[in-house]
């Protein structure tokens, strides 16, 4: 429950950051970069803790993130 | 309490194309029960192919304009009325007077975003060192303070100023107390194979304080402007026009050359603009980001469900920030972002 909470607050972080840099294309590629990179590490960390660390698992953050960055980077391109 | 399978069920089932048809098409959806993975739609491979395919779709986005230039565009419905008004009310907020619309800045400004189409740059100086003052300059308009702002690919007048707001140097151009007046324009062309919308507002101070536009010439003049299918004939000097070239330049000193326009001529046709390209680039990719992203997120959820349902354990991570993740990403491209760089 804590971890849930914790992810939405980070959510919630990144989603007024964006909101602050909306105009500034450069920072929000950085924030996009950024964002990816916390979300691989907090799910290898949360999946240690949780004794669920794997390499399919640390794949499949990894995947999932890099599909988060790349649709940000296609809407951001343009 | 045990669980018994029908018998009759299953072997109905067996003999049942379309139930065998309808479990194939769904096997990709569903979870897999005995191998305890996630649906094949969300596999390792899956996600990878859904990366490539938006890479691919960035490509495709990027290559349209070299061999089709104008296709792809930025649709928009910004107009110089607007821009004035929210430019003045962000200085009367600050405090500060009002600036004046200048037919002389407006008309420099037009012939700066033309020279940026026709040379096809999106910078402040051009490549060959045309400097935005040389603009200015040769409309005979005799400055101690001026400055420029830039926009392209906006969509409304409101984005624009509220986008230079948020950046520190255009804010200070904006809300300095060194300008009197202001001209603007709107042009619609072709920038790097894109359609789109250039804003360029030009900022000034005219050396004498009488020389600054009253209200009245300032009302004349919009009232010019949303006649805009009106063209007023612009006086062409025998040279056929100011030569923007640096060769050219490196003969001008900052005094007025004597090839430039009659002043009391004027030729503005681009006053407000509606800009609707074949395919708006901008909605296209925000289309594609959020459809993509949705897609993932429902069988995420559809995933978490199904697995809830039939008890089935899965070694994969965590299914709630994988979604969380991809709404904020939905939440920002349809919600947040807006299309448009200013310089």
């Amino acid at each position: 429950m804590f971890e849930s909470m914790l992810v939405i607050g980070f959510a919630i972080l990144f989603l007024i950051l964006f909101y602050i840099f909306r105009f500034d294309k450069n920072i929000l590629k950085a924030l996009s970069l950024i964002i990816t990179l916390f979300y691989v590490s907090w799910g290898i960390i949360h999946s240690a803790r949780e004794a669920r660390l794997a390499p399919s698992v640390v794949l499949e953050y990894l995947l999932f993130g890099l599909t988060g960055y790349s649709i940000l980077y296609l809407a951001l391109s343009f | 309490m045990k669980l018994e399978k029908n018998p009759t069920i299953i072997k109905n089932w067996r003999n049942n194309p379309k139930a065998i048809d309808k479990f194939r098409f769904m096997y990709h959806f569903l979870p897999k029960e005995q191998e305890k993975t996630r649906a094949g739609l969300l596999s390792h491979k899956a996600i990878i192919i859904y990366c490539l395919l938006i890479v691919l779709i960035a490509g495709i986005f990027r290559l349209i304009p070299m061999v089709f230039p104008g296709v792809l565009g930025y649709a928009s419905n910004i107009n110089i009325e607007d821009l004035l008004s929210y430019t003045n009310n962000r200085r009367k907020q600050s405090g500060l007077s009002e600036l004046r619309l200048n037919r002389k800045l407006s008309i420099a400004a037009e012939k700066k975003a033309s020279h940026m189409f026709d040379k096809n740059y999106w910078a402040h100086i051009s490549p060959d060192g045309v400097e935005p003052w040389d603009f200015i300059l040769d409309e005979n308009y005799d400055y101690i303070y001026a400055g420029e702002n830039l926009a392209k690919n906006f969509s409304d007048s409101d984005d624009v100023v509220e986008a230079w707001m948020e950046s520190p140097s255009h804010r200070d151009n904006l809300l300095s107390p060194n300008y009197d007046e202001v001209g603007f324009a709107v042009v619609n062309g072709v920038l790097d194979g894109y359609e789109t919308t250039l804003v360029v507002q030009l900022f000034g101070r005219p050396r004498e304080k009488g020389q600054v536009a009253s209200v009245f010439q300032e009302q004349d003049l919009l009232k010019e402007l949303n006649q805009s299918k009106t063209e007023i004939a612009a006086a062409v000097p025998p040279n056929g026009g100011p030569d923007y070239s640096l060769s050219e330049k490196e003969n001008i000193s900052k005094e007025v050359p004597d090839s430039a326009p009659s002043p009391s001529s004027v030729s503005m046709t681009n006053t407000s603009s509606e800009n609707e390209p074949l395919i708006d680039v901008a909605m296209a990719t925000r289309g594609i980001s959020i459809a993509f992203g949705g897609f993932i997120s429902s069988l995420l959820a559809l995933d978490v469900w199904y697995s809830k349902r039939k008890g089935i354990l899965k070694f994969t991570g965590h299914t709630f920030a994988h979604i969380t993740l991809l709404f904020l990403v939905i939440f920002f491209v349809w919600f947040v972002l807006r299309p448009g760089v200013i310089l």
